[in-house]
Formats: C-alpha cells, sequence, structure tokens
C-alpha cells in the first residue's frame, strides 16, 4: 500500500525515498518487499526528521540500527519461534541532509518504531541579521 | 498449525471521506482521509482452543474494542497520527487507519474461559474449547 499525495513539485527528500523504496524492491522478493514488512513514514521540520516504522509484535532486541552520514540502516530479524514466525528484512533511509549521528533517539512503543533525527548544527536553518551600513 | 474453521470476512478498505487534498492546504497532507482496513490476522488451532492474532501498529491499548455478541466477536480500533507540532509528511508508506474484523466462533468454546493480551500493537484472543470439546484419553478397563 503507497500513497503520494500532493507535494510541491520538488522534493529531494521523496526523491531519495523512492531511490530507497526501489534498491529495497531490487533486491528482495517482488511477493514480499521490505517496505510491506516494514514500512516507512518520514516526517520533517527545518531542524531534522522523524521516521516511523511500522513493526506490530517486534522486540527491540530483534533491530538493529546503525547511523551515519545522512543514512540510517535498519536491519530486522525476528526468530522463527516469535509470533507470526521468522521474517528478516533491511532497510536503508536516506535523509536529505547530515546528522549528528550521537543525536539519534530511537523508541519502540505499540509496534512503532521511532527514530527521531538531529539535523547536524551547520545544517540547521539559520537567521542571518543583515548589518547596519 | 491448521487453519480453523473460524470465519473471516473479506479484507475490506472503505474510505470514510472523501479529502481534496490541494496545494494551499499544507494542513491536508498530514491528515488523512480515515479509513477502515481489516488487520492482518491468522487463526491457530491446538487441541485446547484456537488463537487469534491480529496486528494493529499504533493502536493504543485504551482505544480497543472487543465484543462478543452470540457467535460473533468483533474488535475495534483506531491508530492515530501523531500531531508532532511544525513537522510535515514528506514520505509516506503506511496510513493510520481504524480497524476493524469480525469473526464467526465455531460452538464449543468455554465462553467465559475467553481471553485477550494486548502488546505491541499486537492483539492475542485465546479461545479455548469446552471441556466437553477436549479429546480425552480413554482407559481400557482391564479384565
Amino acid at each position: 500500500m503507497f500513497l503520494f499525495n500532493d507535494f510541491a513539485s520538488w522534493n529531494p527528500l521523496r526523491d531519495m525515498a523512492r531511490l530507497n523504496r526501489d534498491f529495497d524492491r531490487m533486491f528482495t522478493s517482488m511477493n514480499n518487499p521490505a517496505s510491506q514488512k516494514a514500512p516507512i513514514n518520514i516526517y520533517t521540520d527545518g531542524e531534522g526528521a522523524r521516521v516511523v516504522v511500522q513493526l506490530p509484535g517486534w522486540q527491540s532486541d530483534w533491530i538493529d540500527l546503525t547511523a551515519e552520514g545522512n543514512k540510517v540502516l535498519l536491519k530486522g530479524n525476528r526468530p522463527k519461534d516469535a509470533m507470526g514466525g521468522a521474517v528478516q528484512f533491511e532497510r536503508t533511509v536516506t535523509l536529505p541532509f547530515h546528522f549528528d549521528t550521537n543525536s539519534v533517539r530511537a523508541n519502540l512503543k505499540d509496534g512503532m518504531l521511532t527514530l527521531e533525527v538531529q539535523k547536524h548544527e551547520q545544517e540547521k536553518p539559520k537567521k542571518i541579521a543583515i548589518e547596519a551600513a | 498449525m491448521t487453519t480453523a474453521t473460524l470465519e473471516r470476512p473479506e479484507t475490506q478498505t472503505e474510505s470514510k471521506e472523501q479529502v481534496q487534498i490541494n496545494k494551499n492546504e499544507r494542513q491536508a497532507q498530514t491528515r488523512e482521509p480515515r479509513r477502515v482496513v481489516a488487520p492482518v490476522s491468522r487463526v491457530s488451532q491446538n487441541d485446547s482452543g484456537f488463537t487469534l492474532v491480529l496486528e494493529m501498529p499504533g493502536v493504543r491499548k485504551e482505544s480497543l474494542d472487543i465484543n462478543l455478541e452470540g457467535a460473533a466477536l468483533t474488535v475495534q480500533a483506531s491508530s492515530d497520527e501523531p500531531a508532532w507540532e511544525n513537522y510535515e509528511t514528506a514520505y509516506r508508506e503506511f496510513d493510520f487507519v481504524d480497524y476493524e474484523a469480525s469473526f464467526r466462533l465455531p460452538n464449543g468454546l468455554d465462553r467465559e474461559a475467553i481471553k485477550a493480551d494486548f502488546s505491541n500493537g499486537m492483539l492475542q484472543i485465546v479461545l479455548p474449547k469446552s471441556a466437553e470439546q477436549m479429546p480425552r484419553k480413554i482407559s481400557i478397563n482391564a479384565q
């Protein structure tokens, strides 16, 4: 299930996300792509982004997160004795900005994994004062 | 694991309201029309009864409603998109929806012993068979 609603005509994040999806598609079977096993929404504001992943029934020790540069790698490995059986997925989320890897926070609640990513200080929007002549 | 004779309705996806999204309404981008969907569900059966598992990510326990009326077991719940100030949806693979499922239960269940557990967005309903329906080993009296 994939819905694109209306966006501004140019949206680098969307294009990157689309690329992520295409890669996921390329490397997983067509019947069960990673975007079905672990669907992702991305929300942004000027300071950073929040990535929400649907993972019902998953426990935090089945999920491995690695952050580097402007990418977050999500690896999931649900054991076969878990409810619903064995599931594996791997997804890379590429954001249109570099972020401080120490600032990444992850929280798993009600079957939803939320990642909070803060932009690198240098990439945050900054108000520039105009000096008086 | 065998599939039980519990009857499951066809997966239904219906739109409750149509929202025309237009470029000037940025709010409309984050407010999806509410949809009602049947959650992903699995039924398994063993000697002592049935177990029903429904996947409902993003649902909080408070919004979950389970009803048993006659032979009809209905489950209703809703998941709400987080209302984060100043955040805009940049990319979307899933919606926050209302979940609805109904099942017709077979006879011979111990209705009083039906138990439900909800954790990590997963609802598990255990439906034990009544004592008379349980398999019983019959010993042969020695002469």
